[in-house]
C-alpha cells in the first residue's frame, strides 16, 4: 500500500506537471493574435482583477450559485496556503499569518461544495450539468471532509505528515503516517492532481481580457 | 479517417485561452436562443468547446505526442462543423459567460479553422467567395440593381463629401425599407454625403468573415477604404449592425493601418443631429413601440442609447423593452449566416421576438439590422400572429418633413 501510495504520487505529480507544461508549450506554438488593437488603461486591468477576486461575471448571472461558488473559490485559497506549511522548510513567515483564516476557510469548505452540488442537482435539476465538474465537486467534497475530520476528530501527527511529504519531494520517500483516514484524503488528492480543471490557468486571463475588450467596445464607435 | 493537422497551432492564442478557460457552469445555455428552439445540447457553448478541446488532445496531446496524431473520427467532426455553423454568433453566450469568453469571435474563428481544413462551411455558404467575387455582393444579384430600386429621386449624392454612406448588400438587396430611410433621413439632415457607386460599393467582408471563408476581405476592404479616401471622406456612416462591426473591428486589421476616417451607425449620427438641431421630427406617432436590440449593435459595438435617443426624439410615442435588452438581447435568428441553412431556427427564433412583442402589448416592432429586417418579415410571413414591423430609419424617414 506505501509503495502504491508513493508511486501514485509521483505519477499524479508527474501527470499534473505534463498538463501544465503541454498547455504553455501549446499556447506558446499558437498564432499571435491578429490584431494591433492597443492594451488598455491600467483601470480596466484593475477592474479585471477584481472581477476575478469578486467572481463578479457569476454574480451578474447567477447569485445563487455565486454564494456557493466565491465560497468556495475563497475557502480553497486559503487552505491550500495553509497546506504550504507541509511542503516549505522552512515555512513563510505570512503562513502563519493565515493560519487561523485557513482554518476557519476549511470547516467552511465543504459545506460551500455540499451547496454547489445541492443548487446543481436540486435546485437547478434540468439545466446543464457537466458530469467532470460533479466528479471533481464530489472528489473535493471527499477531500475536504476528511481533512475536517482529521484535524478534528482522527488527529494525525503533523510531523509525520511533513516529513513524508517533504521526503517525497527529495525522493527518498519514508513511510507515510499509518492513519487510515489521512490515506483516503491523501489518495483522493492524487486523483484530483492530474484532474486539476484547465480553467485555473486560463480563465483569470479571459476575465482580464473581458474587461479590456468592454472598455474597448465602448471607446470603438464612441471615441 | 479524420484530420491529422494539430488542432491548437494554427488557433489565435486568445482563442486558446478561450478554450482552456470554459468551466462548463453552463450559464451561456440559458440564455442561448439556438438552444431556446433546438434545444440540442450538442450545439451548446461548453460541448463544442470540449469537442474542439478533445480534437486539440487527440492531434497534439501526450497520446499523440508518444503515439503520433490519431485520426480523428469523421462524424465528430462533421457534427462539430455543423455545431458551429448552426449558431447565429449572436455573441449572448459570450455576454453572459461567468469567465468572459469572447463568443462572437471564438465562433467564426473555429468556423475558419474548419473552413480552411476543407471540413466548412456548410450548404450554400461554400459558394459565397466565388459570388462575391462575381458580383460583389452575396446574394448574387446583379451590382445595377444595387441602388436602383430604392432610392429616393428627389435626394443628391455628392461627388466628395467629408460625410458617406454605405447601404450594405442586405439592405440593398433584402430590406430595402431600411436603406430608403436612410438616404431619406440623411438627406433631411442637410449634410452632403457621397457613396460609391453601385459597382465599387462592394460587400464589407462580413458574409466570408463569419462564416470563416477569408480569402479575399484583403482586397474587398482595400477597394473600400480607398474607394472612401478617394472621395475625401472623414466619417462613413452605415446602418448594418453587421458591416459596422466588420468596419470598425476588422477593416483595420486587413487595411494593415488605422482607417483614415471613422465609422458611425446610422443611429449615432442621427442622435448627433437630433442634438444639434439639424434634424426634428414634427410628426407625432400615438403608438407603443418596442425596439430590438441587434445582436451586432449592442454586443458587438456597445451602440445602445443612441437607438433609443433617436426614438424618443419623436413626439407621443410610448417606448417599450424587451425582457431581454440592451446587450443581454436576445438574437431574431438572423445573425451569423446561420438563417441561410437552418432557416426553421431562425424562424422560430424570430416568431419568439414577435410573440413577445405581442404579449408586451407593443403596436410596431422597430428593427435597426438589415438582416433582422429581413428575417423577421419572413418568420411573420405564414404566422398566424402578427405585428408592424418597421426599421428605426424607415419610422424616422416617414415622420420628418419632405425637404
Ligand atoms: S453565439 Fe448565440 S447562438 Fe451561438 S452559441 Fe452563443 S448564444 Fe447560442
Ligand atoms: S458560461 Fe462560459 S464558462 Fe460557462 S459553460 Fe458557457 S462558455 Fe463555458
Amino acid at each position: 500500500m506505501d509503495l502504491f501510495l508513493i508511486l501514485g504520487a509521483y505519477v499524479a505529480f508527474g501527470v499534473f506537471c505534463w498538463r501544465v507544461i503541454w498547455r504553455f508549450l501549446l499556447r506558446l506554438r499558437s498564432e499571435p493574435d491578429f490584431g494591433f488593437a492597443a492594451g488598455h488603461a491600467c483601470g480596466s486591468r484593475v477592474l479585471g482583477i477584481l472581477d476575478i477576486v469578486l467572481l463578479r461575471r457569476l454574480f451578474l448571472v447567477n447569485k445563487g450559485l455565486w454564494v456557493g461558488e466565491w465560497t468556495f473559490h475563497i475557502t480553497f485559497v486559503l487552505v491550500s496556503f495553509r497546506h504550504l506549511r507541509y511542503v516549505l522548510e522552512p515555512g513563510w513567515g505570512c503562513l502563519r499569518f493565515i493560519e487561523p483564516f485557513g482554518l476557519a476557510a476549511g470547516y467552511v469548505l465543504p459545506f460551500s461544495l455540499l451547496y454547489i452540488l445541492l443548487y446543481r442537482l436540486v435546485l437547478e435539476r434540468g439545466q446543464y450539468v457537466s458530469k467532470s465538474n460533479l466528479f471533481l465537486t464530489t472528489l473535493m467534497l471527499v477531500i475536504s471532509s476528511t481533512g475536517v475530520l482529521l484535524h478534528g476528530y482522527f488527529r494525525v501527527d503533523v510531523v509525520e505528515v511533513k516529513s513524508f511529504i517533504l521526503t517525497l519531494f527529495a525522493l527518498s520517500p519514508v513511510d507515510p503516517p499509518a492513519n487510515r483516514l489521512f490515506l483516503v484524503h491523501f489518495l483522493s488528492a492524487l486523483v484530483f492532481l492530474p484532474f486539476v480543471p484547465s480553467h485555473l490557468f486560463a480563465a483569470p486571463f479571459s476575465m482580464v481580457e473581458a474587461r479590456r475588450r468592454e472598455t474597448l467596445r465602448e471607446d470603438l464607435l464612441h471615441g | 479517417m479524420g484530420e491529422m493537422k494539430p488542432f491548437g497551432r494554427t488557433l489565435p492564442r486568445k482563442d486558446l485561452c478561450s478554450l482552456d478557460a470554459c468551466t462548463r457552469c453552463g450559464e451561456c445555455l440559458k440564455v442561448c436562443p439556438v438552444q431556446e428552439v433546438a434545444r440540442r445540447r450538442e450545439i451548446s457553448p461548453p460541448e463544442k468547446i470540449k469537442r474542439y478541446r478533445e480534437f486539440i488532445r487527440n492531434t497534439e496531446g501526450l497520446k499523440a505526442w508518444v503515439l503520433g496524431a490519431h485520426a480523428l473520427d469523421r462524424e465528430a467532426l462533421e457534427d462539430f462543423v455543423r455545431a458551429i455553423f448552426e449558431c447565429t454568433t449572436c455573441g449572448a453566450c459570450g455576454q453572459t459567460c461567468t469567465v468572459g469568453i469572447d463568443t462572437q469571435r471564438l465562433w467564426p474563428g473555429l468556423r475558419k479553422e474548419m473552413v480552411e481544413r476543407g471540413l466548412g462551411p456548410i450548404g450554400a455558404l461554400a459558394g459565397m467567395p466565388e459570388i462575391v467575387a462575381r458580383t460583389g455582393n452575396p446574394y448574387d444579384l446583379p451590382a445595377g440593381v444595387r441602388f436602383t430600386p430604392w432610392f429616393p429621386s428627389h435626394v443628391a449624392v455628392a461627388e466628395r463629401a467629408e460625410v458617406a454612406y454605405y447601404a450594405g448588400c442586405t439592405g440593398c438587396y433584402e430590406a430595402q425599407p431600411m436603406v430608403r430611410g436612410d438616404v431619406k433621413v440623411l438627406s433631411a439632415i442637410g449634410e452632403p454625403f457621397t457613396m460609391l457607386p453601385a459597382g465599387q460599393e462592394v460587400c464589407c467582408g462580413f458574409p466570408l468573415f463569419i462564416t470563416g471563408q477569408h480569402g479575399m476581405l484583403k482586397d474587398l476592404v482595400r477597394t473600400l477604404v480607398d474607394g472612401y479616401a478617394a472621395k475625401g471622406v472623414h466619417t462613413l456612416v452605415c446602418s448594418c449592425p453587421c458591416c459596422v462591426n466588420m468596419m470598425g473591428k476588422d477593416w483595420p486589421l486587413y487595411y494593415g493601418k488605422v482607417l483614415p476616417f471613422r465609422i458611425r451607425h446610422i443611429t449615432q449620427y442621427v442622435a448627433d443631429a437630433l442634438r444639434s438641431g439639424k434634424l426634428s421630427i414634427r410628426k407625432s406617432l400615438k403608438e407603443r413601440i418596442i425596439y430590438h436590440d441587434p445582436c451586432y449593435l449592442s454586443r458587438g459595438v456597445g451602440v445602445i442609447r443612441e437607438p433609443r435617443e433617436v426614438l424618443r426624439a419623436i413626439p407621443g410615442v410610448t417606448i417599450l423593452e424587451f425582457d431581454r435588452n440592451r446587450e443581454n438581447s436576445r438574437c431574431c435568428g438572423a445573425g451569423g449566416a446561420a438563417r441561410k441553412v437552418f432557416h426553421e431556427n431562425a424562424v422560430a427564433m424570430g416568431r419568439l421576438t414577435i410573440n413577445e412583442a405581442l404579449t408586451k402589448g407593443a403596436d410596431r416592432l422597430i428593427l435597426s439590422c438589415p438582416a433582422c429586417h429581413s428575417k423577421v418579415h419572413e418568420a411573420m410571413a405564414e404566422y398566424d400572429r402578427k405585428i408592424r414591423i418597421t426599421d428605426i430609419m424607415e419610422l424616422i424617414g416617414s415622420l420628418i418633413e419632405e425637404p
